[in-house]
């Protein structure tokens, strides 16, 4: 085929065609990404707004720099505490906890723990939200916002209060602190990796009262 | 030229329905009906990509060569549920968030790939956008239905309210999906071929009332 032809040939026709809509696509698209950009701000913001089911007051930042965050490690699982907030009046501590290496997939999800602090103890949780989660957490949509309240009720503050940990399996029955059973129905591994970021969140705010950090 | 309007809509709507009828977007069917709200949202996004890109294809029909239709349509259709993942992230991040990995599944769909291989790639801007209008009704519609049901029985909620305090929470978990799926097949096959059956007979005895009423006419000019 003679170069003359091929310009003139279904093949460049489809070359063409295909290009032509990739480019435009693109282009499309590219301008689209930074007018409906979500900023860390506004990720930020949205989470507060969630807690606080309205606008958040000013809150204290304790962890500045990434030198700042801990890692907790309970039944297999790991919990990253990226950032924790803490209120003007000092008795709410707002974490967000990572729960990592144990959820489907071996994936991860992130939570904001909000937790109620009185005579430097860490009394209850006052309310969880999912942040973000990976791709591979495809059944997240079973940790509802009823689910997590359950953390939250008076039936598990003796958990919270008493030092304890949340485990998606029963562990061993003769250590109490491991016989709090919390799992979502068809959604075990993302149990686990809520379990985890859970546990790392109320870890913190023990060494936060606890005066460790 | 009102009535082929009317025959697409019904098609889409009822006798071609994608869910119900033809089973197609079993996966996003399945997995986001545990709640009538979240079906809604996946009806609703459905219906929006798959009217736009019956309308871009359907326009852009005469331009692309037969050989690369497929990879141009799907990058159309990527596109567009690209737009719409940003845009959900940006303004109703709640839905976004409960949709989880099924929003990008969008671009798979074999509904909205099969509308535009089958009917937008073949008529014209305005017949395509009826066709994608009312096919994403009937998904939309026949999401909610299941949503519903499987929202009432498995946590005893209507759309997140309260109706009762109990609740079967099978019906809300994937093996719950596939028996409320098969059932609702069922009934609406049932309910649709009992529809069918009564025109039949009605558009029969008015044959046959016409044939007679002739032979009659026939008797007395004979």
């Amino acid at each position: 085929m003679k170069i003359k032809e091929f310009f003139k040939s279904n093949s460049f026709k489809c070359i063409i065609v295909l290009l032509s809509i990739a480019l435009v696509c693109g282009s499309i698209l590219a301008i689209c990404n930074d007018l409906f950009y979500v900023s860390d701000a506004e990720m930020f913001a949205r989470s507060m707004s969630k807690i606080y089911e309205g606008d958040a007051t000013k809150l204290n930042d304790l962890i500045q720099t990434e030198g700042d965050q801990k890692t907790y490690k309970t039944y297999n699982c790991e919990a990253i505490v990226l950032d924790a907030q803490l209120s003007p009046d000092g008795k709410t501590l707002l974490v967000q906890s990572k729960g990592s290496k144990c959820g489907y997939q071996g994936g991860s999800l992130v939570l904001w723990v909000s937790m109620k602090i009185e005579n430097d103890t860490l009394s209850g949780i006052n309310k969880i939200i999912v942040d973000s989660y990976d791709s591979s957490q495809t059944l997240i949509g079973s940790i509802s916002a009823e689910y997590l309240a359950e953390y939250c009720s008076d039936k598990y503050l003796s958990v919270v209060t008493g030092g304890g940990h949340f485990s998606n399996v029963k562990m061993d029955k003769n250590n109490n602190k491991a016989e709090t059973e919390m799992v979502a129905s068809g959604a075990t591994y993302t149990s686990a990796a809520v379990n985890s970021a859970i546990n790392g969140a109320m870890d913190y705010a023990r060494d936060y009262v606890g005066g460790t950090l | 030229m009102k009535n082929k309007y009317g025959k697409i809509t019904l098609d889409g709507l009822i006798f071609n329905n994608p869910t119900f009828v033809l089973v197609l977007g079993t996966c996003p069917t399945l997995a986001m009906t545990s709640n009538a709200s979240d079906a809604f949202g996946m009806g609703i996004s459905v219906l929006v990509v798959l009217t736009l890109s019956n309308i871009i294809i359907s326009a852009l029909r005469r331009i692309i060569p037969n050989a690369v239709r497929i990879p141009a349509f799907i990058v159309i259709i990527a596109t567009l549920v690209t737009l719409l993942k940003l845009f959900l992230n940006k303004f109703i991040p709640d839905l976004y968030a409960s949709m989880g990995t099924f929003l990008p599944l969008i671009v798979v769909n074999c509904m909205i790939l099969g509308r535009a291989e089958a009917y937008a790639s073949k008529n014209g801007v305005l017949a395509s956008a009826v066709d994608g209008i009312a096919n994403g009704i009937g998904f939309t519609v026949s999401l909610v239905a299941m949503g519903i049901i499987r929202e009432f029985i498995g946590s005893g909620s209507i759309f997140g309210l309260q109706i009762m305090d109990f609740g079967i929470s099978f019906f809300a978990m994937p093996m719950g999906a596939f028996m409320v799926y098969g059932i609702c097949i069922a009934l609406f096959v049932y309910i649709l071929e009992s529809i069918q059956r009564a025109m039949r007979i009605k558009k029969t005895k008015r044959l046959h009332g016409e044939l007679l009423n002739g032979e009659e006419l026939n008797k007395e000019e004979a």
